[in-house]
């Protein structure tokens, strides 16, 4: 794609810009269409099945990484990591880092967007301290039940963990400083309602701090309807 | 009714699926992870300015070389290592 000046642009440069303006669209403004004729039972039941297995059997292998290794892999300290049970670790699933935005400040409310094996919900409450607090939300039941074991171990009496959906939090309006979500908006159809239910329980001026994915390439309208390809 | 997000900014991106452990489509659309952030605009107009600046960005067709965007002062970096 040539510039206004005649030279061309790298390609890739040109696709990010896409991507980016495409994700910068959809969290400033009001554009974005949900998939309308997705399954939305179906995808959330595949999601579901997906990440109890990881929660349960961390280790089988999965198509993305897990883990120490993952937790490497993004850039997590060691010393947010020290002290924090095995179990959250190990089902650890994230695509980005929190925290690498920005480490959180102590007093802080924090939540935690599809807070899966409370990895992220538990460093979070370490950053914030006993005066802070912080809410993890998840829909899969089995990483619910790892994360309040990991609580339960850790003794961290800040953080508590709600069953819920990340386009109804059960939370509060204006209740949190800090939103944080790790790998969780990509699974989303309805990316808009989520990311104004983060926006409803945030203070005004209050801050986004998100892991997810970004795709190059277009993804043609008919593998957008395929929910293996959400889940996989 | 929108998101009512300002800022944004995305401040790292890399591969994150190579060598899992099973095969995925991760490679085939290009799919990199990414850190974001962004902040809750303080009061409507300061959210209505943004999508104003928005509005300046969303034709595709570059309006300058890169590194010299006119456009590009809602915090977007373009590509960062980690």
């Amino acid at each position: 794609m040539p510039s206004p000046d005649g030279k061309s642009l790298p390609s890739h440069y040109v696709q990010w810009r896409v991507r980016s303006l495409y994700y910068k669209e959809v969290i400033v403004s009001d554009s974005l269409q949900t998939e309308p004729s997705l399954d939305l039972g179906r995808l959330r039941q595949a999601i579901q099945e997906e990440y109890a297995a990881v929660a349960l059997d961390p280790g089988r292998g999965y198509h993305f990484h897990t883990g120490h290794p993952l937790a490497r892999m993004l850039g997590y300290h060691d010393d947010w990591l020290e002290g924090l049970p095995e179990g959250s670790i190990a089902s650890f699933a994230g695509t980005g880092n929190p925290f690498h935005i920005g480490q959180l400040q102590p007093g802080e409310r924090v939540v935690d967007v599809g807070s899966g094996a409370g990895l992220d919900s538990l460093i979070a409450a370490k950053m914030v301290g006993p005066d802070g607090q912080v809410i993890g939300v998840d829909m899969t039941r089995a990483m619910l039940e790892t994360a309040r074991k990991s609580v339960s171990l850790a003794g961290a009496g800040n953080v508590e963990f709600r069953e819920g959906l990340a386009e109804s939090l059960p939370v509060p309006d204006s209740w949190a400083d800090v939103v944080i979500s790790n790998g969780v908006l990509n699974l989303l159809p309805d990316k808009l309602a989520a990311l104004q239910e983060m926006a409803r329980v945030l203070k005004p001026t209050g801050r986004l701090q998100i892991g997810d994915i970004l795709v190059r390439a277009a993804v043609p309208a008919d593998a957008k309807q395929q929910i293996d390809l959400w889940t996989g | 009714m929108a998101a009512g997000f300002v800022d944004f900014e995305i401040t790292w991106q890399a591969d994150v699926f190579s060598g899992a452990p099973q095969a995925s489509s991760a490679a085939e659309f290009g799919t990199q992870g990414i850190n974001f952030r962004a902040r809750k605009a303080a009061h409507e107009e300061e959210w209505h300015a943004a999508r104003a600046s928005l509005a300046c960005e969303v034709p595709i067709k570059p309006t300058a070389p890169q590194g010299a965007d006119a456009c590009s002062d809602v915090g977007d970096k373009g590509p960062l290592s980690p």
